[in-house]
């Protein structure tokens, strides 16, 4: 082969290789910016669930997409690729050689002489070649780049921490023999229906609302059963030690109030342990004057212990800082009997009692709230903590409207927006987004 | 593809020059008429008959003529009229006495000749139209059941009026399939009418040199078959002459009937006489772009709604060339062709 040959089939090589690679571009566009697309949209959601693993797999995932692409593409455009041959034909119509370069390809002719410096027949279009690399690129980019906020909910993993509380409870007034299995069991249903609703419907308004109510019915009936206990320890005592020397209508009183604890146990909520239900039953106000001493003393033991298990498992549940709430009623009548300035329980007494105190009515005093003391605050959600945020408790007055409403026409009263104002006053921000969520 | 020896740069350098000189010849005899004396010396070049299509007085005859006289070959002018009989040119057997027996003789008819002028052709008969197709395809004619050979070369140039056409018998397709060129003689301009009176006299014979034997004219038809023809055009061939088909191409909308596979020979044999006319040793796409339209424009039969629409054969094979590539030309859209060279 002569040097023109050389020449001439170098560049019928270059055209090739620029068409084929002009053909392999064409057809990557496309497929790269709609996987792409798909890309920085899946790595968008992908980001919301697991931030490490995005930055872990990102660089090969765009690898991935990148060859996969260009597999693709290969395959799919491999039918327009042209040969060495073809693109020689390209070259003889490119510069008008009537097919001489075919020809003497061939040996049926002499190769003819090539352009000194031969302008190539094929040149690149600049938009439609960078555009799509460019905008796939930018979509990758973005789909990486973007910032992504943690959804509430996607970041809550954990359940309600008072499921986890009232099921404790619950085990530990069974172990303690407080309170029959069979009734414990029906709260925890409930807690594991609400459970069963799926980690994304933990933290909705209606679940935490259902958790809210769970938990006051526990506790309303942890709260009951005490009492009741303590009521009917305290008038099983003076009916077994000192019947004698009660007058009839004392007596009364006290077969009166015992048989409304025997009452109100019934109606608690949570049923006795077995144990502790066949001494109560024993509690029966006639017969209780039979018991001697150390029979009632280790029936009255059993009723006390079983109300400080209980007085104890609410203290255990309550957070630092938070007071018993107060039940309607509770503790806020007068006392019976006579006051006893030293000892500050109910009193007791006949009709000539003095004043009552009626124990601590707005319940038990909650620990002291060491206002003032900043405490940097912890948390796991990364992605809305900011550097310096800080928790301090101050004490503060409440804000009370001096000015009296006066009287009102009709009976009605003035309102500031109803139930409305509750939640719009009180509710956390994304809670109030939440509810209005639901209410539209 | 032809097995027979390549062709020389020497023996192409000497046709061309050969050749150059005989269309010179005939471009100093027919004055405006470059692309028409170029058009017949390739058809008869590639050994084919061709069909002039032009109004009377234009110099078709002349151009035969003088055709005659530059190769040195014999010529015989037919004129055609409804009467003409078939014997009347493939000649007839003839009474004659002999050692005392009465025998026929075949006396050959003026088909007995290498170039044949058939004026008129379409106002023979079909009878006779038919004994000429014989002639034409076969080389021979057969009178009386006797075949006779007619001589090599043998071309057939026809001329037909596109005018009067009443009490004319139209070429049938098949006929037509064996012109290989359908050539439209047209008139030249102002200046080419005052060469022709410049230099022309009314009755006199314009004066030809010969610058061909005829045997160097047949040296030179052989010549041009043993012409390279790069698969390449065979396959550009061949997709044109497909192309013309109804529903091929979207140029052959309103064709009825496509060109025939003669049609796609005789475009490859004119394409390397053309090409030994300009010296090079192989046929090019050039070549097949330029004598498409004397090869397919009476080989293309148009329906009846194109016809109306005043579309013609010639604007199908235009459309076709420009919608048939020649090389790849389906580029992606990442690439554009540069500016040709």
């Amino acid at each position: 082969m002569t040097g023109h040959g050389l020449t001439w089939r170098n560049l019928a090589r270059r055209t090739r290789r620029v068409t084929n690679f002009g053909w392999w571009l064409h057809g990557l566009g496309g497929p790269l910016v709609l996987v792409s697309l798909l890309a920085a949209c899946g790595a968008l959601w992908w980001r919301r669930l697991d931030p490490a693993a995005v930055a872990l797999w990102m660089w090969p995932s765009v690898a991935i997409i990148v060859v996969g692409c260009g597999i693709w593409s290969w395959c799919r455009q491999r039918r327009h690729f042209i040969t060495e041959q073809a693109a020689m034909v390209v070259l003889e119509v490119g510069y008008h050689l009537h097919n001489a370069l075919t020809t003497a390809s061939a040996d049926r002719g002499p190769w003819p002489v090539p352009p000194p410096y031969p302008p190539p027949v094929r040149k690149w279009h600049w938009p439609n070649t960078l555009v799509p690399p460019f905008v796939a690129a930018a979509l990758m980019v973005a789909g990486l780049l973007i910032p992504v906020p943690a959804p509430a909910v996607a970041t809550m993993a954990e359940e309600p921490p008072a499921w986890k509380t009232m099921e404790e409870d619950l085990r530990q007034m069974v172990d303690k023999k407080v309170v029959d299995p069979k009734s414990a069991e029906e709260t925890r249903k409930a807690i594991e229906q609400l459970r069963a609703g799926g980690k994304d419907e933990w933290y909705k308004h209606a679940t935490l609302e259902a958790t809210d109510r769970l938990q006051k019915k526990h506790q309303d009936s942890m709260r009951a059963m005490e009492r009741e206990l303590r009521r009917a320890g305290e008038n099983a005592a003076p009916l077994g030690a000192n019947a004698p020397a009660l007058g009839p209508a004392q007596k009364a009183r006290h077969e009166e109030q015992l048989q409304r604890a025997l009452d109100g146990l019934r109606t608690a909520g949570l049923e006795p342990n077995a144990a502790l239900k066949q001494q109560l039953e024993k509690l029966d106000p006639e017969q209780l004057g039979q018991l001697n001493r150390m029979q009632l003393d280790e029936m009255l033991d059993g009723l006390r212990q079983a109300a400080e298990a209980l007085r104890e498992q609410r203290q255990a549940e309550k957070k630092p800082g938070e007071g018993e709430e107060g039940e309607d009623g509770e503790g806020n009548g007068e006392g019976d009997g006579e006051g006893d300035p030293e000892e500050p329980r109910n009193g007791r007494g006949g009709p000539a009692r003095g004043p009552g105190e009626g124990g601590n009515p707005l319940g038990q005093q909650g620990e002291e709230l060491k206002a003032g003391g900043p405490k940097a605050l912890q948390t796991r959600d990364f992605y809305q903590a900011r550097p310096g945020d800080l928790l301090e408790l101050k004490n503060s007055e409440h804000d009370v409207d001096p000015v009296s409403p006066g009287q009102q026409s009709g009976g009605g009263t003035e309102s500031r927006g109803g139930g409305g104002a509750a939640w719009q006053d009180s509710l956390h921000p994304r809670e109030q987004e939440a509810l209005k969520k639901i209410f539209e | 593809m032809s097995t027979q020896s390549i062709p020389t740069d020497q023996e192409l350098a000497a046709a061309s020059t050969a050749l150059n000189h005989l269309t010179d010849e005939l471009n100093r005899l027919l004055f405006g008429q470059e692309e028409l004396v170029e058009m017949v010396v390739t058809g008869l070049l590639a050994g084919g008959h061709l069909l002039l299509e032009g109004l009377p007085g234009l110099g078709k005859t002349e151009l035969v003529k003088g055709l005659s006289r530059a190769i040195g070959m014999p010529s015989k002018r037919v004129q055609f009229t409804p009467d003409l009989l078939p014997g009347d040119i493939t000649g007839n057997p003839v009474l004659q006495e002999r050692d005392g027996h009465r025998v026929f003789v075949f006396q050959p008819g003026p088909l007995f000749a290498s170039l044949v002028l058939a004026d008129e052709i379409n106002r023979a008969s079909p009878k006779t139209q038919s004994a000429l197709l014989e002639a034409m395809q076969e080389g021979q004619v057969t009178v009386l059941g006797e075949t006779h050979t007619l001589p090599r070369p043998f071309h057939v140039l026809a001329t037909q009026n596109p005018i009067e056409l009443e009490g004319t018998y139209p070429l049938p397709e098949a006929q037509h399939d064996r012109f290989l060129f359908k050539l439209e003689v047209g008139r030249g301009g102002a200046g080419t009418l005052e060469k022709i009176v410049l230099h022309r006299e009314l009755g006199a014979v314009p004066e030809v040199r010969q610058v061909l034997t005829t045997a160097e004219w047949l040296g030179h038809i052989t010549l041009t078959r043993r012409l390279y023809l790069p698969p390449v055009v065979a396959n550009y061939i061949a997709r044109i002459v497909d192309a013309t088909h109804p529903g091929v191409a979207k140029a052959s909308e309103g064709v009825r009937f496509g060109a025939s596979p003669r049609a796609a020979l005789s475009l490859a044999a004119a394409s390397k006489a053309r090409a030994l006319l300009h010296g090079r040793p192989n046929a090019s796409f050039e070549d097949v772009r330029f004598l498409a339209p004397a090869v397919l424009r009476h080989r293309i039969l148009l329906d009846y709604q194109a016809r109306v629409e005043g579309r013609t054969t010639a604007t199908v094979i235009r459309a076709l060339l420009e919608e048939i590539p020649a090389d790849e030309q389906n580029l992606p859209r990442t690439l554009q062709p540069a500016t040709r060279p």
